[in-house]
């Protein structure tokens, strides 16, 4: 068995994780049998805001239209000139397949101009990263591209509250909605009338005193995302009671206060009793304290996490960071889930609860490192 | 404790005791067993087109990932991210070529999804980054390209190197 030997099928599926310029411009040239297959695939992502010129006059030449089902064009490299270059040198005058396009920093000017061009596109996909332009007119633009093209999946980047703007109305297809922030009515609207929601990822929920609370069940949500909020533990429980058909959580929260977000015991009994068919939770907790009294108590804490229903039945490893003079507990699971955490302490105090140190037996071993 | 087994034989005709919940992450098995009521012990299910030695490769891939959460049903949210490939992963695939891909073609006949994707990864990055001869040696490919298609190759690189 040799690479040129696997069937066509086998063989799209190792393209799926290659980049066109790795497929068009290496792979294809290595030998007969290649050629081929990179000219039969169908399942092309073009990405004409990473691609150099040069490549780009090649690859239009030999690309066919019909094989393209994810486009990515970005403003910030003059995308009228790009795209137009692309077509210049192609046959291409539609996409037939297109099913996913990503704008990047587009104004409301250049998103008008480009869902225009790709009105008759089968598009199911749409990421919009806005750089400028008024906020009505884009959400004008959000909202009829949602309808007319029956998207499934849905990224808004730097759109921040305006979303309001947005009518989501309750005949979307939507089942993957990606956001910046956004405000508990908001989120209420959203998970009222989505009802085929399936994945919602924000950055921040906002909680205002002044909100109307009403609790609602939403079962259709299964993938919940708040990647970056100032939550309590009162206003999370709130919010995740709310979609009891939860399977994956993700939470990473700066609260001001030591609450029982950092209580295994009282997430344990939370996620028994609200959403127990959790199959994958991930969070960051991290609060600043007033004093190191908590120091005593941090083997207490990272044995509420150590429970077999942690450690056993749900299999979520859990790490506790203190900073001793800075007075910042940071807890999370493991492997870490933010990008960058900032060590500008001197002296830490780390807690693990890795898989590698229990043994199987119910017998439990703890571990304290000290970095200096 | 161990859970209820079933037995799973290779195209070579050796036997595998493997715990239903473990086999089950192959979709081909999990139908086996749920449409066809194979649910006894004693049962054997046949599996062809997959040999002795890697199918005892893909029981302990199954193994090792029995509590993963499932993988998402639909490829819509997919990214084209390789370089997620966990340790334990890079080093149960440090393997010669052949069996790399016999562990690829296992993964599709069985349709185990996370074993397929994570052994795509593995050779698309053994593709990244090369030049067309680079992949030639890399995974001993002879260049059967006529004298024709060579020019026509050629001048399609000439397009690439024009400012």
């Amino acid at each position: 068995m040799s690479l040129v030997t696997l069937p066509v099928e086998i063989f799209y599926c190792i393209l799926d994780h290659l980049d066109i310029c790795s497929i068009l411009i290496s792979l294809r040239r290595v030998c007969r049998r290649l050629h081929t297959i990179t000219d039969t695939y169908n399942r092309y992502e073009l990405d004409l805001s990473s691609i150099r010129q040069r490549y780009i006059k090649l690859i239009a030449s030999i690309i066919r239209a019909e094989n393209i089902i994810g486009l990515i064009l970005s403003n910030k490299a003059s995308i009228n000139t790009t795209f137009d270059f692309f077509l210049l040198h192609s046959d291409i005058h539609e996409f037939p397949k297109l099913r996913s396009l990503t704008l990047n920093k587009f104004t409301d000017y250049d998103l008008d101009c480009a869902l225009q061009t790709f009105a008759s596109c089968p598009l199911n996909s749409l990421s919009i990263d806005v750089c400028s332009g008024w906020h009505d007119k884009i959400a004008v633009l959000v909202t009829s591209a949602v309808i007319q093209f029956k998207l499934r999946k849905l990224i808004l980047k730097n759109f921040s509250y305006w979303t309001q703007c947005i009518s989501w109305s309750n005949d979307c297809n939507l089942n993957y909605l990606s956001l910046e922030k956004c405000t508990y009515s908001q989120y209420q609207m959203i998970l009222g009338n989505l009802r085929y929601l399936k994945t919602l990822v924000i950055r921040d929920c906002i909680i205002d005193d002044c909100d109307e609370v009403i609790f609602t069940s939403y079962s259709q949500l299964l993938s919940l995302t708040i990647n970056d909020c100032h939550l309590s533990m009162s206003d999370i429980e709130f919010l995740v009671a709310q979609t009891p058909s939860l399977m994956y959580l993700k939470i990473c929260s700066r609260w001001r206060a030591f609450d029982s977000a950092f209580d295994g015991f009282s997430w344990e009994q939370f996620i028994k009793i609200n959403i127990s068919s959790l199959a994958k939770f991930v969070f960051f907790f991290s609060c600043s304290l007033r004093n190191n009294d908590i120091m005593g108590n941090i083997d207490s804490l990272i044995d509420l996490f150590r429970t077999p229903f942690w450690l056993n039945e749900k299999r979520w490893f859990i790490t506790c960071d203190y900073y001793i003079q800075r007075k910042i507990i940071n807890l999370y699971t493991t492997p870490i889930c933010i990008k960058k955490v900032t060590f500008y302490f001197n002296h830490s105090l780390t807690l693990l609860a890795p898989a590698s140190q229990f043994d199987g037996s119910s017998h439990l071993r703890m571990s304290a490192v000290y970095q200096y | 404790m161990a859970g209820h087994k079933i037995k799973l034989q290779s195209s070579d005709g050796d036997t595998f005791d493997v715990e239903v919940e473990i086999a089950k992450q192959s979709a081909t098995i999990k139908t086996m067993l749920e449409d066809l009521g194979m649910d006894e012990e004693e049962d054997v299910i046949p599996l062809p087109n997959v040999n002795s030695a890697i199918l005892k490769k893909v029981i302990q891939w199954a193994t090792h990932h029995k509590d993963d959460p499932p993988p998402p049903e639909d490829d819509e949210n997919r990214e084209k991210n390789t370089n997620d490939i966990s340790s334990w992963d890079q080093d149960f695939l440090k393997v010669d070529q052949g069996t790399l891909f016999e562990l690829i073609l296992a993964a599709n006949y069985l349709d185990i999804k996370g074993l397929l994707d994570v052994t795509c990864k593995t050779v698309a990055n053994m593709i990244k980054g090369k030049t067309p001869e680079e992949i030639r040696r890399t995974f001993n490919i002879k260049n059967d390209f006529t004298p024709q298609e060579e020019e026509q190759i050629k001048k399609e690189n000439e397009w690439c190197e024009e400012k």
